[in-house]
């Protein structure tokens, strides 16, 4: 039989040895063998005397996080073979936590990501309000572990009694997945039925459905792929390239950072959604923000393709490609420098489950090792590159999902009210590139439409912020990076755009 | 025995049910009905890429990492995975008769099916100011060739295919010779033209009015946008819409609206029964 091990980690005083001696001092575990092997002494000392035995069943490590860090090479493999790490056990004293979160951040992040269950000590000291931000701190970190708090009770003998209650959670999110689970058995029926029944009161929907179908498909085929070269180049920055030697890549300059950052863009044939997950790399790299954000709005604009598509579209206005060009550049760096200047130095903008990768490749962390051997490194950048797919590709799809919506459900036609103010026409154009642009490349095809009805300072409106923000984008970027950050980004962006736009005078 | 990795096994699974459905539209050419053959190359990058990573994380899958996750992130994968099983399952019928020669049905499937109706800006130049409020709902952008400032058409590098005066347009310079057209109004007035599409009518064009078109795409279905030039057919047999036909006609202006406009005047109609129902593409 395998030895059960259970880790049992959390900063000093956090009430490790207390929890061990409550929990050898309980009844299902009165027959079992148990060894205690302690890395660190605290204040309080384990109080039964069960490491004499000789047989072993279960192995209890306690770790102070003075000591070393916990991982795979800790417990040598010939152990690995006989043993089995049962829980991992990480003890938080509520008091102390907030701020221990705001110093020692990728410590305490490490912890509870790697716990399987999380015990919160000192609950009954905070209040309710206080205690519920901490569980969501805990659960956006890690949202699988199991979350028990402390209570001492004093029972009949008046002799204190620990017992570690589950926190109930569990019951909504059994909600929430039957939810789920209705909606897809929903959707079976309903695809059944109209696949089945093919008559003319549901060839109508049938009709809408595929329309629906034709689009969200075919933007799945075009994206996914380029998704993909996007997270593998991400998966390459984070792997092949040091830190040190990547800020050395980029100027020290913050302005000139941000130029190169947006010529940058014309190396990478990518459609938007293909940039995101590049900008992700770029920011666990501790890029600039400023250069993070110039590249990922500049590169669907002065990506050769969709320059080329301008240049079909608007044949003979060469204004409008250099505009779209130029002006494209202007607004990405100065919403990049803006974007800068609004954030504070050490706030983190990717969002916080996305800090700590749980993978043990010895590549993702600092301390980047160069001795691993080729193989591995390509292993790691493919693993990376679909960690970075999964991760991205669910919003992609959601976003994908509502577009679809959009453009089968929302009818635009020649009714439409044209206003005859510039700056009215502008911000309409605005909402519509954002409802409507399909990727950057066919952005110009779909703005030549507008361009009979629309003053063409308007169209640029389109072509300009359709490849910074759409639907999709927007889903994709709430995923990835904190909400806070992206509504900024958002507001900035249409602020910046809409400032330069007006002033620019395209006859 | 050790347990399988649950989470890999779903990863493995959707990477290569999503690479299997790439192949087979790869294969029967369905691909070019989704996308502009431009990214069919990223397609094909992309497919072996999810091959290749599947197979990394096999070599993975077998130690158990005892870590719980969430199926919640894999259903959203799940989701067009069951919409393209269903639909590959019933679209098979109309597949098969593509790939045969009785197209007219498919293509009116095609039509009703992906009636992209936004932004429908059509023929707003042509009828200026009539029935503006014909809100049918159901009518695709219809591309009106490039926009000119001076008139003066900019593209010289290719010449219309002209055979004794006769200006032929096929799928592969269909594109081309409409802007040239377009552009230049005067330059073919009077020109016979040999075009072939399908008909398109909305209720912004007359009774004897109709436009024959081609579908256009620039980067995938979602954009894809009627590209046509206007006929006139009097006393002449009409076609309902969405059948292909083949057309004879002149080149005349029309200058009933403020600009001038070419329009065909039809000489000769015909049902063309195996045409080449292709997407034409701007570039």
């Amino acid at each position: 039989m395998n030895i059960k091990i259970e880790i049992v980690i959390g900063f000093l005083g956090s009430g490790k040895t207390s929890f061990i001696n409550s929990m050898l001092q309980s009844e299902e575990i009165q027959n079992e063998t148990i060894v205690v092997i302690q890395d660190e002494f605290g204040q309080y000392e384990i109080e039964s005397d069960l490491n004499n035995e000789k047989q072993q069943r279960k192995i209890i490590l306690i770790k102070n996080d003075v000591g070393k860090e916990i991982n795979a090479d800790y417990i040598k493999k010939s152990i690995k073979k006989i043993c089995k790490i049962d829980d991992i056990i990480s003890i938080i004293d509520v008091i102390k936590f907030p701020m221990y979160f705001r110093n020692m951040k990728s410590i305490i992040s490490t912890h509870i990501f790697n716990s399987e269950t999380i015990i919160l000590n000192n609950v009954h000291a905070l209040k309710k309000k206080e205690f519920s931000i901490i569980q969501k701190e805990i659960k956006n970190i890690n949202e699988t572990a199991n979350i028990l708090k402390h209570i001492s009770v004093i029972n009949t003998e008046k002799i204190k009694e620990d017992t570690y209650v589950e926190i109930e959670n569990n019951n909504y999110s059994v909600l929430k997945t039957l939810l789920y689970c209705t909606l897809l058995i929903f959707m079976f029926i309903y695809i059944i039925t109209i696949t089945t029944l093919d008559n003319n009161l549901y060839s109508e929907s049938l009709g809408q459905f595929k329309k629906f179908y034709n689009i969200f498909i075919g933007i799945l085929i075009q994206g996914f792929p380029f998704i993909l070269i996007g997270s593998f180049v991400s998966a390459i920055i984070q792997i092949c390239i040091s830190r040190d030697r990547f800020i050395k890549l980029f100027p020290k300059n913050i302005f000139l950072s941000c130029i190169f950052a947006a010529l940058a863009g014309l190396l990478f044939p990518i459609c938007d959604c293909g940039t995101i997950p590049v900008v992700r790399g770029l920011m666990k790299k501790k890029v600039p923000i400023a250069a993070g954000v110039t590249f990922m709005l500049a590169a669907p604009i002065v990506n050769p393709i969709s320059i080329i598509s301008t240049i079909y579209a608007f044949q003979g206005m060469k204004s409008v490609v250099i505009y779209r060009v130029i002006a494209g550049i202007i607004i990405a760096i100065s919403v990049g420098l803006i974007m800068q200047f609004v954030t504070k130095k050490d706030e983190d903008i990717l969002s916080s489950s996305e800090k700590i990768s749980g993978c043990d490749c010895g590549f993702c962390n600092d301390n980047y090792e160069e001795n691993k051997s080729k193989l591995k490194k390509v292993k790691a950048i493919f693993v990376h590159a679909g960690d970075e797919f999964f991760n991205i590709g669910k919003f992609m799809i959601i976003g994908t999902f509502l577009y679809s919506i959009f453009q089968t459900t929302v009818s635009l036609n020649n009714s439409m009210y044209i206003p005859n103010d510039n700056r009215i026409s502008l911000l309409i154009m605005m909402g519509l590139a954002f409802l409507l642009s399909v990727c950057s490349t066919s952005d110009a095809f779909i703005a030549k439409g507008f361009s009979k009805q629309f003053s063409i300072n308007s169209v640029m409106g389109f072509l300009i912020v359709g490849p910074m923000l759409d639907v999709k984008n927007t889903i994709m970027l709430l995923g990835s990076f904190q909400k806070i950050f992206v509504l900024k980004l958002i507001f900035i962006i249409l602020l910046v755009s809409f400032g330069v736009l007006i002033n620019c005078n395209l006859a | 025995m050790k347990k399988l990795n649950i989470e890999n096994i779903i990863k493995i699974l959707i990477l290569l049910s999503f690479s299997v459905f790439y192949f087979r539209i790869i294969v029967n050419n369905e691909i070019i009905k989704y996308v502009h053959p431009r990214i069919v190359p990223f397609v094909v990058l992309g497919m072996i890429a999810m091959v290749i990573i599947a197979l990394f994380l096999i070599k993975d899958s077998f130690h158990n990492k005892k870590k719980k996750f969430r199926i919640k992130n894999y259903i959203i994968f799940i989701i067009p995975l069951i919409m393209i099983f269903f639909m590959q399952s019933t679209n098979a019928e109309s597949t098969t008769i593509m790939s045969s020669d009785i197209n007219a049905d498919t293509v009116s499937n095609i039509t009703s099916n992906i009636n992209l109706n936004n932004v429908s800006n059509n023929n707003n130049n042509n009828n200026t100011n009539q029935g503006n409020s014909s809100n049918n709902g159901s009518t695709f952008d219809l591309y009106e060739g490039k926009i000119e400032t001076n008139g003066q058409g900019t593209s010289d590098k290719k010449k219309l295919d002209i055979k004794d005066n006769v200006i032929n347009v096929n799928p592969k310079n269909f594109v081309f010779s409409l802007d040239e057209i377009l552009d230049n109004p005067d330059k073919y007035v009077g020109r016979e033209i040999d075009i072939t599409g399908f008909v398109y009518k909305d209720k912004t064009l007359k009774e004897n009015e109709f436009i024959v078109g081609r579908f256009m795409m620039v980067c995938c279905v979602a954009d894809l946008q009627i590209a046509g030039l206007k006929c006139e057919c009097t006393n002449l047999e009409a076609y309902p819409n969405d059948t292909w036909i083949k057309i004879k006609g002149k080149i005349k202006n029309d200058t009933s609206n403020s600009t001038a406009d070419p329009v065909i005047v039809v000489e000769y109609i015909e049902k063309y029964l195996n045409p080449d129902t292709s997407y034409v593409y701007p570039f």
